[in-house]
């Protein structure tokens, strides 16, 4: 396997030196390297949200999570996402409409223009951070996991993780967020390719699609109904991860400033169409490999199941080309967060176009540093903490969307709202408040308060005009 | 125009609530396995053809989103 990975490897590595080098060509100014130059058409514009969007935990977390939940994990991500690209129609055309022909300088200085007030910049800023580092310790997790049940014994998983941290830095510093893009599209494509290669020799190995769900049902049978064997598909779960789900394009800024450097409406919405589709023919095949580990592999760890699926059954072609999928993802995902959030601190410093990035690349620094340190502590549930990723960030959802819908600033009831809710969030997180109130999850329940809120600030602030 | 532009909007807004209430509810979230579609459990194949009817949608409602603000 070692050759084939090596030329792969080398041929991949080729591919994004030369994307690079085109990119940076191209760049004449901060705004062409923070915004790859804000034009963005329907193909691009498709790739790189999808890829974006389908990270490490599509490839690695979706088939263990339906190994151990069943049939139920495509409610929990394709539907949600399905849901999530049809509001993009909408938030997307008023995103757009309110940012106008200014320069996108991130999300925290939109909403300091939309509520004339700079905390909500701060608060804007403080959510994402704490909740973006899980998401890009996952992948750097995620892969390092991964390399190391390949090559047993080579080299602590640490020093894998600093590898993939280095070789994204790199990458990102080199081409900005064009050649982001150009990998992203490459990776997109990889993914695709390798995760119906193994699902097809997953349904091949269990004896066809007729079998697959037969020897399940013999296996479990729980996996093919819902809540799922471990009772955690239940309607409430399920409706307040689609909540986050919902919530991703508008509180995460790597999706936002997607939406926003796309060439025109028409491109936008012929992109969500395309996300919704390709959505659902990526995970698809994460729940045949899922079902498959349920009945091969029902009493195995995460890593003996991945690295027995993904790896050790493939022939070497295949072996190289998931390891080499599985590296460009978890790179794509975590250089777009990581420049959105050098983005956004553009935006809080108000640099001018002709000021010195250097500030934002050392911010970037330590962002990744963060979630390196991060992803050396956190655990091998992927899938659980990209969903405590997602629904940290969504609090901050119903403060964007009535900073953007109204006309004039809303005053400061939302931002308390908001900032209590994190705060109540985070110590719910650390087991310090209870994770429910009675029968409602918290974080559902923190959503609906939040949302109320922003419905009641809007109509008083109306009336009062 | 813009009036029936704006009925049509909110007509697929509602079947896009519907789709996910229904998909929320015991109509998809079963404990049984049975009836099949395709060797398929109740449970995905009834969420695979309401995420597809959502994908529908969201082609239909953005051909009618773009019409009715260009008209507005």
């Amino acid at each position: 396997m070692l050759r084939w990975l090596i030329v792969l490897g080398v041929l991949y590595i080729g591919v994004l030196i030369f994307l690079s080098w085109r990119s940076k060509k191209a760049i004449r100014s901060a705004n062409d390297f923070m915004l790859g130059g804000a034009k963005i058409g329907l193909v691009l514009g498709f790739m790189t949200f999808a890829a974006t969007l389908f990270s490490t935990f599509t490839l690695m977390g979706m088939p263990d999570f339906s190994r151990k939940n069943g049939v139920g994990a495509w409610i929990f991500l394709t539907f949600s996402d399905a849901i999530m690209v049809f509001f993009i129609l909408w938030f997307g055309f008023y995103l757009r409409k309110k940012v106008g022909q200014n320069p996108f300088h991130g999300m925290s200085a939109l909403l300091q223009k939309c509520y004339n007030n700079k905390w909500v910049g701060y608060l804007y800023f403080a959510c994402v951070f704490i909740f973006l580092i899980p998401y890009v310790a996952i992948q750097i997790r995620g892969v390092s996991i991964f390399l190391q049940a390949a090559f047993p014994n080579f080299i602590p998983i640490w020093i894998w993780a600093v590898l993939i941290v280095v070789i994204m830095m790199v990458y990102s510093e080199l081409g900005g967020l064009k050649a982001i893009i150009y990998a992203d599209f490459l990776q997109g494509t990889l993914l695709l390719i390798v995760v119906w290669f193994i699902a097809f020799y997953c349904l091949n190995q269990v004896g066809g699609w007729e079998a697959l769900f037969e020897k399940t049902q013999a296996a479990n049978e729980q996996l093919l109904t819902a809540p799922g064997p471990n009772k955690l598909l239940t309607p409430q779960f399920l409706i307040a991860s689609c909540i986050a789900i919902l919530m991703i394009p508008v509180t995460q800024p790597q999706l936002s400033t997607r939406l926003v450097i796309m060439k025109d409406y028409n491109a936008l919405k012929r992109m969500a169409v395309a996300v919704g589709i390709f959505a659902t023919l990526v995970i698809l095949p994460t729940i045949i490999i899922g079902l498959y580990g349920s009945i091969y592999y029902a009493e195995a760890s995460t890593a003996e199941f991945l690295g027995g699926v993904l790896l050790s059954e493939q022939n070497n072609i295949i072996a190289s080309l998931t390891i080499i999928g599985l590296f460009a993802a978890a790179m794509s995902t975590s250089d777009s967060q990581l420049f959105a959030m050098g983005n956004e601190v553009r935006g809080l410093m108000k640099l001018k176009e002709n000021d010195s990035l250097r500030p934002i690349r050392i911010f970037i620094l330590l962002f990744a540093l963060s979630a390196l340190l991060f992803s050396l502590i956190s655990s091998d549930e992927l899938v659980l903490l990209a969903r405590l990723s997602f629904s940290g960030t969504a609090l901050m959802g119903p403060l964007i969307i009535l900073g953007i819908l109204a006309n004039k600033p809303q005053g400061k009831f939302m931002i308390w709202m908001s900032l209590f809710a994190l705060i109540v969030f985070v110590l719910t997180q650390l087991n310090l408040l209870p994770q429910k109130i009675g029968l409602l999850r918290m974080d559902l329940l923190l959503m609906i308060v939040l949302s109320i809120a922003a419905f009641a600030n809007y109509y008083i602030k109306k009336n009062e005009a | 125009m813009k009036k029936n532009l704006k009925k049509q909007w909110y007509f697929i807004v509602g079947l896009v609530l519907l789709l996910t209430i229904l998909t929320f509810s015991p109509w998809v979230l079963s404990s049984s396995s049975e009836p099949t579609l395709l060797d398929m459990p109740y449970t995905l194949w009834t969420s695979i053809v309401t995420t597809l009817l959502v994908i529908v949608c969201t082609i239909w409602g953005g051909r009618v989103f773009k019409k009715m603000n260009k008209a507005a």
